[in-house]
């Protein structure tokens, strides 16, 4: 018990909510713990994927055992019971069955292969809810760079408006279903990597995409039948194509808009699939929000509300950092209401394994929610806030900012300004803030700071992301957002530097590429400051232009508007004093 | 107590780092869906106790190379993001690089082939697909004889009274013979029974 009290305290100050304890699960010796989907049966017996192929089963009374191996890089399962399992993976949808009853897998069915493959590495095939209907949901990739040597299905290799991720074959870049007499129906286009897909509990359907080319920052969108989710490249397989008909103008309105943005960085840079919490309070004060993993180091959470018939919401940091790791790409409630994290991050970042994460039942001061008013947002805590601290205006600070809808690899923040409030009352729980302003088509990052609760627990996370979408009267900016002043301007002064924040801030945006070791990821060839070839060879501004600017050609995002300039003279500090030069 | 040489020490590690990556073989054929060189990508690559493997392409739709020896080298597949084929490890004797050798009715027209699947059991694989919407089971075991390796594939097709062919390429290293089918050039035709049997055997 002292032991996971001690455990429970580090991690509370390490990035996880106090009243939660992270526990590593200990997996079979002999599998690898690249650990790449999660789920229950209905006996309550937890099941796993892994990268290698295999699927195992840890049964409640004899432990674990494997099941099946030699499936092609699992990322999702659905579990009809112990010897009866669908599982989705790059070449198909697939019931794997233990028919003698020897408790290994002995049939294959192929369930759906209607999908095209070209052998490219970025051929992710995620999934797997199913509807009551019986019908299985998934979603599938984009191709990145290489060569397209054999397929499976037709190849188009043009391209439908300067991407970078393409959709060589049939459905690259959809989300679809596939119904219970296994036909294949192609539901929405738009993506480039749905790496989670999701049904919430009134049966609406839910992808998570990831930043890059055409995305500017993460997103979860709810997923209609014949809509369009921002990317080119995956159009070229609808019916309706007409590459004359391109532009960036045009595909900005055809968009969908996302339910939630997903700030990168702060709020993670390749979200995971969605799940939803209804434990009735055995995992906390959060019951009814989506939780997503991320592969950076962190876990979000989603309080969604519908305006003018539309999803849109809140994000809001639950863990992050060394307490949870990176590579948090699935995950699932256990029928005791803890939440299981699947972490894999070949060639990408390091972290592996699976993660229990229990709530203590201790008490915890958060903010719960953010809903829309007609002039501003109501905020809803966890616990109760104080009353004289939580009227006080000067403890709250609201920022508004855009992403570009572009051709380049993410986008940097544009439009950001503080938005002034000018009223705030409190009401059974509840802070309302009215704003001086209230626009569509911007994301509000809301914070409460030293704020405590009537019982005197501090707030350990103040931060949500509101996606504005539309006002309460329906009011929408259906416009393209344009930059109004230029990001290259703050790279000309200089500040006096910190580099023990610099490193904080290194470990939170820049390890996931070049490493906690600066040594770089070779499998998508980020710099190493450690060789002969290392940039901090490069002068510091030189060094922070390309912090600022990113590098397209390497795949290197902006951070110009996620970092301040004294936060990239930080990073740049650190990197000379941890990596020499 | 026994005493451990740092030579044995170091021969127990590297054994340990091998058998990592280069697979061990049990009771029933191992079974691999991943790349594969010289086969598209969703190929099935099948492993036997007497050192006989193959790779099966569900998109040919047939078995595209055998080989005798340790089977394969999985960690190109396993390591980094960018994947790369597994290496095969052995001798090649059978490759087949065209589409749709199995045909149903007129071996001048491919079949539409779907792929349904497979059963794996005691010293044996079983495929499962369509040919022009009729099923077809294809069971592959290996066959031991004095001194040579050798496939031994059974068809089971649905539809007796129809003609099925079986295509042929130059095979070098390789006798393909069937005691139920009648060779018309380069190819094999079967007809009237509900099961027809293939020999691969490595010369």
């Amino acid at each position: 018990m002292l032991f996971l009290i001690v455990y429970s305290i580090a991690f509370g100050q390490n990035g996880a909510p106090s009243s939660y304890r992270i526990e590593q699960v200990q997996l079979p010796e002999s599998m690898s713990p690249e650990v790449s989907a999660v789920a229950f049966s209905p006996r309550g017996n937890l099941v796993i994927a892994n990268r290698h192929g295999d699927i195992w089963i840890r049964d409640n009374e004899s432990g674990w055992r494997r099941f099946a191996y030699g499936l092609h890089e699992p990322l999702g399962l659905w579990v009809n019971n112990e010897s009866d399992i669908y599982v989705i993976h790059r070449p198909e949808l697939t019931r794997v069955q233990d028919v003698d009853g020897d408790g290994e897998a002995d049939r294959f069915r192929t369930i759906s292969d209607a999908w095209g493959l070209t052998g490219n590495y970025h051929e992710f095939a995620y999934g797997l809810p199913r509807d009551k209907n019986g019908n299985f949901y998934g979603g599938l990739g984009l191709e990145s760079a290489g060569e397209i040597v054999m397929s499976r299905g037709p190849i188009r290799m043009r391209r439908v408006l300067d991407e970078r991720h393409r959709s060589v074959t049939p459905f690259r870049g959809w989300v679809f279903q596939i119904d219970p007499e296994g036909r294949f129906i192609p539901l929405a286009m738009g993506f480039r990597q749905p790496a989670g897909i999701g049904l919430s509990p009134e049966g609406d359907l839910f992808a998570t995409d990831n930043q890059g080319d055409w995305v500017g920052s993460s997103t979860l969108v709810h997923v209609r039948k014949g809509h369009f989710y921002g990317h080119p490249a995956s159009l070229k397989w609808s019916p309706d194509f007409s590459p004359d008909q391109i532009s960036r103008e045009k595909l900005w309105e055809k968009r969908t808009r996302p339910a939630i943005i997903f700030p990168h960085g702060p709020m993670g840079g390749s979200p995971g699939e969605p799940v939803w919490d209804l434990t009735e309070g055995k995992f906390g004060p959060f019951h009814g929000q989506i939780f997503i993993g991320d592969f950076s180091a962190l876990i979000s959470r989603v309080h969604l509300e519908k305006i003018a018939g539309e999803y849109q919401g809140a994000c809001f940091p639950f863990i992050e950092g060394e307490s949870i790791g990176q590579g948090n790409m699935r995950m699932a409630f256990a029928p005791d209401g803890t939440l299981y994290v699947a972490q894999t991050t070949r060639g990408w970042a390091e972290g592996e394994g699976l993660k229990r994460i229990v709530w203590t039942g201790a008490p915890l001061m958060e903010l719960r929610a953010i809903s829309l008013t007609e002039t501003g947002f109501d905020l809803e805590f966890t616990e109760k806030p104080d009353p004289i601290l939580a009227g006080q205006a000067t403890i709250y600070r609201v920022r508004r900012f855009q992403y570009h809808y572009h051709e380049k690899y993410g986008s940097p923040r544009i439009n950001e300004s503080d938005v002034e409030v000018v009223r705030v009352s409190t009401e059974g729980g509840r802070v309302r803030l009215e704003l001086a302003e209230l626009r569509p088509g911007f994301i509000y990052r809301i914070e409460a700071t030293d704020l405590t609760s009537v019982d005197g627990h501090k707030i350990e996370n103040g931060v949500g992301y509101y996606t504005l979408n539309r006002l309460l009267n329906g009011e929408t900016d259906r416009s393209l957002p344009v930059e109004m002043k230029k990001l290259d301007e703050v790279v000309q002064s200089r500040q006096p530097t910190d580099v023990q924040k610099g490193g904080e801030l290194y470990r939170q945006y820049c390890a996931m590429c070049h490493l906690p070791d600066g040594r770089g990821s070779q499998g998508i060839g980020a710099a190493s400051f450690v060789g002969p070839e290392s940039p901090l060879a490069k002068s510091d501004d030189e060094l922070k232009a390309i912090i600022s600017a990113g590098k397209d050609d390497k795949g290197m995002p902006p951070f110009g508007s996620t970092l301040s300039l004294e936060e990239i003279q930080d990073v740049v500090a650190y990197l000379r004093q941890a990596f020499g030069r | 107590m026994e005493k451990v040489s740092e030579m044995d020490r170091l021969i127990v590690n590297l054994g340990v780092l091998i058998c990592l990556f280069t697979l061990v073989y049990s009771g029933r054929p191992l079974v691999y869906r991943t790349i594969l060189p010289d086969s598209r990508p969703s190929s099935i690559a099948v492993g036997y106790d007497n050192g006989l493997a193959f790779v099966f392409d569900p998109i040919r739709g047939g078995i595209s190379y055998a080989w005798t020896g340790p089977f394969l080298d999985l960690e190109p597949t396993w390591t980094g993001k960018l994947i790369k084929p597994a290496r095969v490890l052995g001798k090649v004797f059978f490759r087949d690089a065209r589409d749709l050798p199995f045909r149903k009715g007129n071996p001048e027209i491919e079949s539409e082939f779907v792929f349904k699947g497979y059963d794996v059991g005691p010293e044996r694989i079983t495929f499962f697909y369509l040919l022009d919407g009729s099923p077809v089971e294809q069971i592959v075991t290996p066959l031991k004889t004095e001194d040579k390796e050798a496939l031994h594939i059974q068809f089971k097709v649905a539809d007796p009274g129809e003609s099925y062919w079986l295509l042929l390429s130059p095979q070098p290293q390789a006798r393909i013979t069937s005691p139920e089918a009648e060779q018309i050039e380069n190819c094999l035709k079967f007809q009237g029974k509900e099961t027809y049997s293939v020999v691969i055997q490595h010369d």
